[in-house]
């Protein structure tokens, strides 16, 4: 028998055996014990009200009855907590009915917000039954032209307005965009196949300059949009620059540090673990971040990290190391280049100023500088 | 299920002495009783109950029923003495 789920009875009768043996023919008892005038017994819960009856008729002087355990009976009388219950069901299945929130997916280049407040003053109501989403969508496919397809569902309490945006060819648009230089240069050679040639051979472009522009003046001199088709070559100049100091003082830390923490909570420090900074010279780094991902208690957590610093000077030689120096400076522009591009010239050029030399680097290659869209020349 | 009694009786040839009662006494602490007829004292130095053929006192002390059903009831506490008359 589980101790939890018993009857028990306290019972004070001049026959006691008697009544343990009728009450044993019919029912399993428990822990019987006799205590100066009294008889203490268990059974089950089940039969405990059919034993009570049963000691009842029997005349038993003093009867006293304690039910322990769960009762489901006992629960269903609670009317607070039934009511509750049946509240807090109600409360869900009536919020259940509304819509509380609208989504946008798929929206790249179209404003959220434009969006949902577009689809907010569509809606008839926010009860879910009274919400047409097909209306909803052909209200967004014709009021959107960038929208190519618009699906809207409701899952739980929001409304999912999922969108595939239309990606229109230039053409479709009516608008061309121009061949745009992409590299510093002077240009070489041009092939011009359709469009109006803003440069020409010998001319020095920049990153940005126009090259050849989207548009032709027919016979009666009208301008006529046109795709711009062009072979544009230039010699680019990929320069790196760098400045070597024979005299230099500067700040290097020493490897040593300390490290201090503290934990906040709306600016009310909760735990800290600060160190006295020993360090004459020093760098400070300060981390921040939350502790917990929710905004019900934002625990911040801080780490103050103190670098010891100490100041060097540095003497070099310019011509000693003036070897490494270019090739490191080459390297760094030779990182510039694409693959399978031809060097047509390479220069380095110095000016000292005083132990301080300012170097630069320049290699040419011959390139195709123009941005051709949806045109391929044929392979020579 | 495996009845150590009843295969006990089975074993033996001339049975008819048996009584009509089995006793465990567990090291003195619990004692189980199958067959009973009737409990007749009930008191924590003693506790008496009928059989087919005669009466069966248990003596000890602390003595308490933990289990009572129609014809079998399990004693705990200290057992000094079963006796039959």
């Amino acid at each position: 028998m589980k101790k939890n789920n018993r009857s028990h009875f306290k019972i004070k009768a001049l026959n006691k055996e008697k009544i343990l043996n009728n009450l044993s023919k019919d029912y399993l008892l428990f822990n019987i014990k006799q205590t100066d005038r009294y008889i203490e017994f268990d059974s089950n819960k089940e039969d405990g009200e059919k034993i009570e009856t049963i000691l009842l008729k029997n005349n038993v002087k003093e009867l006293s009855v304690k039910h322990k355990g769960f009762k489901l009976k006992t629960l269903l009388k609670m009317w607070g907590v039934i009511v509750g219950l049946i509240l807090g069901l109600c409360a869900y299945c009536f919020q259940y009915f509304f819509v509380f929130k609208i989504e946008v997916w798929g929206c790249e280049n179209l404003s959220d917000k434009e969006l949902i407040s577009f689809v907010e003053n569509q809606l008839n109501s926010k009860f879910r039954y009274f919400i047409n989403t097909k209306e909803i969508e052909i209200a967004v496919k014709n009021n959107f032209e960038k929208v190519s397809s618009v699906s809207i569902a409701i899952v739980g309490q929001s409304l999912i307005v999922s969108i595939n945006e239309a990606v229109l060819p230039d053409e479709m648009e009516g608008e061309f965009s121009p061949i745009i230089s992409q590299y510093d240069g002077l240009v070489t050679d041009i092939n011009l196949v359709q469009g109006t040639c803003n440069v020409q051979v010998g001319d020095i472009v920049q990153k940005g300059d126009v090259l050849v522009y989207p548009y032709i003046y027919d016979a009666d001199g009208e301008q006529m949009a046109v795709q711009p088709k062009a072979q544009i070559q230039a010699d680019v100049w990929i320069k790196s620059e760098d400045v070597f100091y024979e005299y230099l003082i500067k700040e290097e830390r020493t490897g040593r540090k300390i490290v201090c923490s503290e934990v906040s909570l709306f600016n009310l420090i909760i735990y800290s673990n600060t160190k006295e900074n020993s360090f004459d010279n020093y760098e400070s780094e300060v981390e921040s971040y939350y502790l917990t991902k929710n905004n019900i208690l934002p625990f911040i957590y801080a780490k103050y990290t103190f670098y010891e610093t100490k100041t060097i000077e540095i003497n070099r030689n310019f011509e000693e190391e003036k070897d490494e120096v270019i090739e490191k400076l080459r390297a760094k522009s030779l990182i510039s280049l694409s693959e399978n591009e031809i060097i047509k010239d390479e220069k380095c050029s110095i000016n000292n100023a005083g132990g301080i030399y300012y170097l630069s680097y320049t290699i040419t290659i011959e390139k195709d500088i123009g941005e051709s869209y949806g045109y391929q020349f044929p392979q020579s | 299920m495996f009845n150590f009694f009843d295969e006990i009786k089975q074993n033996l040839k001339k049975n008819d002495f048996l009584p009509s009662y089995n006793l465990i006494n567990l090291s003195g602490k619990i004692l189980y009783v199958e067959g009973h007829c009737g409990l007749t004292i009930l008191s924590p130095t003693v506790i008496s109950f009928k059989i087919k053929k005669g009466r069966i006192i248990v003596e000890g002390t602390d003595l308490f029923l933990s289990e009572l059903s129609q014809n079998t009831l399990k004693i705990e506490g200290n057992i000094k003495k079963v006796e039959e008359f």
